[in-house]
């Protein structure tokens, strides 16, 4: 598992078409975030503080954020909501179809571009049942 | 969910969408996949002279089983009449049931087939894909349907360039000297909410509306002697995309119209 979480985060492995849509992907739970009217969602991702006490005193002197704001369209906001370790890649994409009239290969590619997206900026984990 | 193309259409569900396409109106080869082991392929050869059908699948039938053989599993087939042609069930490392036919294009040979694993059973997907496969062309215009892009242009046209990008499928057709661009673009609902039909319509097509819609929009542009660029932009909100149709021509008759979107 750690392997396929570590591929889908830019490691050597790439996970197959299969994998991919079998695996789940969920929420960082420590992560705010709040849905807006138009239907957007606005995350906040805490930044990991720098390294060494030089930085991290230059850091606080400086009064860097602790966190940024991600938002997310609606569409994107979606597939925020249904990734909730409960929904799997494939019924997301499924889903994508029927609300949006994608094709299947249209809905795969962009799901899976954006939940890499978002698994690179640490947003979200992939759970990989085996 | 349609696919057309050289001539061929056939019916599919959604889930189904094209992995390779290669070749030309007088032999090519089409491949679709439905995201699992299933594959739906067709060939297509132009006939010269007399055709021994039964000889071209026997030899076309001897090439499968040699790639059988280097998996170690030969290759069992059986031959059977059909409406169309002859009808074909194999199983060897994958398994498949397809047609040939020199009936349904009186002017090409062809070879369809829908092939997956060796364990699965496929008379269901046989039956609802292969059924569905007939010329894609009335009197004069042919279908091309690919990824929602559906467009009936006329004939002769012939494929140059395309491009399969996730929300947008763009293909470039050459009639004689008259080049035509088809273009669908996905989420045309979503977008249409930020930008104005005429104002996306103008700005992707870079010409001048000249007349428009709520949904459809005209445009054209003189270009050097003579030419023109026109085009056709219609949002089906129905089907959630935008197509579009530009045609460079000197010609009055290759003017685009609205029927040519299916």
């Amino acid at each position: 598992m750690d392997r396929l979480k570590r591929a889908f985060r830019g490691g050597k492995r790439q996970l197959t078409a299969a994998e991919m849509g079998k695996a789940r992907p969920v929420r960082k739970p420590e992560l705010e975030w709040a849905t807006e009217e138009d239907g957007s969602v606005r995350i906040q991702a805490p930044i990991p503080g720098p390294k060494g006490v030089m930085m991290r005193y230059l850091a606080e002197k400086m009064k860097s954020p602790s966190y940024r704001v991600v938002e997310l369209e609606p569409i994107g906001a979606m597939v925020w909501h249904l990734s909730d370790g409960q929904h799997s890649v494939a019924a997301i994409a499924k889903q994508l179809q029927k609300q949006f009239g994608m094709n299947r290969l249209e809905s795969e590619a962009s799901l899976n571009a954006f939940l890499q997206m978002l698994g690179q900026r640490g947003l979200i984990e992939l759970k990989i049942s085996q | 969910m349609a696919f057309a193309w050289e001539g061929i259409a056939l019916e599919l569900s959604d889930d189904w969408a094209p992995t390779a396409i290669t070749g030309k109106r007088s032999a090519g080869y089409v491949k679709l996949g439905d995201g699992s082991h299933r594959a739906v392929q067709i060939r297509w050869q132009e006939r010269k002279g007399s055709v021994d059908l039964e000889s071209r699948l026997r030899a076309y039938l001897k090439l499968l089983d040699r790639d059988s053989r280097r998996q170690k599993v030969p290759l069992s087939y059986e031959l059977e009449a059909s409406d169309q042609g002859i009808g074909y069930r194999y199983q060897g490392a994958f398994s498949g049931r397809g047609i040939a036919s020199a009936d349904i294009d009186p002017d090409r040979i062809i070879f369809a087939e829908i092939s997956s694993t060796r364990s699965e059973r496929l008379s269901n997907q046989h039956r609802k894909v292969l059924s569905t496969i007939r010329p894609a062309s009335d009197e004069d215009r042919e279908r091309w349907t690919v990824l929602g892009l559906d467009l009936w242009l006329p004939l002769h046209s012939e494929p140059l360039k395309r491009e399969f990008v996730s929300g947008k499928t763009r293909i470039v057709w050459r009639k004689y000297k008259s080049m035509i661009e088809g273009q669908r673009w996905g989420l045309a609902n979503q977008l249409m909410q930020r930008h104005p039909l005429e104002e996306w319509a103008a700005s992707v097509t870079g010409l001048k509306v000249i007349s428009s819609t709520p949904d459809v929009v005209h445009l054209e542009t003189r270009q050097f002697l003579g030419a023109r660029a026109m085009a056709i932009v219609k949002h089906q909100p129905d089907r959630n995309q935008l197509t579009v149709i530009k045609v460079n021509s000197r010609w009055e008759n290759m003017r685009p119209e609205e029927s040519w979107i299916g």
